[in-house]
């Protein structure tokens, strides 16, 4: 991948993932589909980092001015998860756009803080549908034991409940990898994602569902600790 | 019984071939030129057309003769230049020339609609007289300006890109599923290459592979990805995307890279 304008054909097909409402679901498929096998290429993975975009007009949430063009695919991927996640719920593009991720993840260098943000908020989404549900079933089964007593049976959830619960599961377990994945690859490139992570540890102390919030606190430690971390400090900005 | 032992194919199919990569674009086109290439893209696209909506992978041998005869000789062994010159075609997007008796499709039916329901009344006739007055000078200029340039505007481009998707996405006669089969189309993708990468094709040639080298679709791959990245809009260019990023995939694997990017 040895073309220095991947702006020109990502930023068009990027601004295209933005105005996903207004495409048809095939379109934003296929769109999805060819960034899932650009993100296969280590060589675009990294050259994208390396290009910085003056100002991107078409985004409209916030001023991004002089990012990283690797920081808005990242951007723009997690914004397209997070939709997808209130209106659309999609398993096939929720798993492609995670996909996505998941192949950038290692490569991943000076990740804005903005889109360090929206990580950490994709997965407060996910924890939140997932403390849903769980306190769902908990209040069902402390209804019926009420109603029955102790020798009530436990309470078995409904197939769709044990289905939303198993997806959510995975994509919990897909951004903590990816998370997991950047931390571990490119950890000095990356300090505020770091700090976006140390900013918001409640979310793994706060969640009993979160099986993997021991690796991850330890991992946001020793990067506190890492020396070359606190030498440089983190931004925070985005 | 063996596929290229068949009937030789439908001759028409095979002229329609032959127009599209013998009357390759070398400019400014007349608008004879422009309209036989306009019509064989469209005979060709609606041949290759005539079961993508079956449930199987593919008819039987000898159910769908035209477009059967796209996939055996002589028309296999053109592909590489069919997609060649199919390509070139998307990526040069000629406007109609002047003068071109293209078909304008009908007012779409909600004028029609006004149109017919206003005539019964005199209001009707002065509200529709009145809007055509105030709106000819902009329907004017719109004519005037009208340079046929931009990605909708070509025709022939858009009929180009659907032959091609057409080709590539049709599986070949016969077909089973989960038995390799060959495709020439995908072959004539696989095998792409630079129009500007001058140096290969004489390394190749002094190698004793010209034949080989001559025979791969060569296409400017610089002007490929401009007319790709401005088109996304459209998803048969995004499919079109797709499709090179699989072919690529598939050339150089493992270790696989776009090269064409």
């Amino acid at each position: 991948m040895c073309r220095t304008d991947l702006d020109l054909l990502l930023l068009p097909l990027l601004e295209l993932l933005y105005n996903m409402p207004q495409r048809t679901n095939s379109h934003v498929y296929m769109l999805l589909i060819v960034l899932l096998i650009l993100s296969q290429d280590r060589s675009f993975a990294q050259n994208i980092h390396r290009m910085q975009i003056p100002h991107v007009a078409w985004y409209k949430e916030r001023l991004l001015h002089n990012i990283s063009l690797g920081s808005l695919l990242v951007i723009i991927l997690l914004r397209t998860a997070q939709y997808n996640l209130s209106k659309m719920h999609d398993v096939y593009l929720q798993t492609n756009t995670l996909a996505a991720l998941a192949n950038l993840a290692p490569h991943m260098s000076g990740l804005s803080g903005y889109a360090a943000q929206r990580m950490i908020q994709l997965l407060d989404v996910i924890l939140r549908k997932i403390t849903r549900i769980t306190r769902g079933l908990e209040a069902k089964a402390a209804a019926q034991q009420q109603q029955e007593g102790a020798g009530a049976a436990p309470v078995q959830p409904s197939q769709q409940q044990a289905l939303e619960l198993q997806v959510f599961s995975d994509f919990l377990r897909i951004v903590l990898e990816i998370l997991n994945s950047a931390l571990t690859s490119a950890l000095p490139a990356n300090p505020d994602l770091v700090y976006a992570l140390l900013h918001r540890q409640e979310l793994f102390e706060a969640s009993p569902r979160c099986r993997h919030r021991s690796n991850w606190l330890w991992r946001a430690s020793v990067a506190w600790e890492a020396p070359p971390l606190q030498s440089c400090g983190s931004t925070g900005a985005p | 019984m063996d596929y290229d032992e068949a009937a030789p194919g439908d001759p028409i199919i095979v002229a329609y071939t032959a127009a599209l990569v013998d009357t390759a674009s070398g400019g400014e086109d007349s608008w004879q030129l422009h309209l036989l290439r306009l019509e064989c893209l469209k005979a060709l696209t609606v041949a290759g057309s005539t079961q993508l909506y079956l449930s199987a992978p593919s008819a039987a041998i000898g159910i769908h003769p035209l477009m059967e005869t796209l996939f055996i000789s002589p028309v296999k062994e053109r592909a590489p230049a069919l997609v060649g010159a199919i390509l070139r075609a998307f990526i040069a997007r000629p406007a109609p020339p002047r003068g071109t008796p293209l078909f304008t499709p009908p007012p779409a039916p909600a004028q029609a609609s006004a149109a017919t329901s206003s005539s019964a009344s005199i209001v009707g006739y002065v509200s529709s007289a009145t809007v055509s007055l105030f709106t000819a000078p902009y329907r004017a200029a719109q004519w005037m300006l009208s340079t046929g340039s931009g990605p909708s505007s070509s025709p022939l481009a858009d009929a180009a890109l659907l032959l091609l998707l057409t080709l590539l996405h049709q599986p070949a006669p016969g077909a089973q599923p989960a038995v390799p089969s060959v495709h020439p189309f995908r072959q004539a993708l696989v095998a792409l290459r630079d129009a500007a990468d001058v140096k290969d094709e004489a390394e190749e040639a002094e190698g004793g592979h010209a034949v080989a080298a001559s025979a791969a679709a060569r296409v400017p791959y610089s002007a490929l990805y401009t007319t790709l990245s401005q088109t996304l809009t459209d998803e048969k260019s995004t499919l079109l995307l797709y499709s090179l990023l699989q072919a690529s995939r598939r050339s150089l694997d493992p270790g696989w890279s776009p090269s064409w990017l």
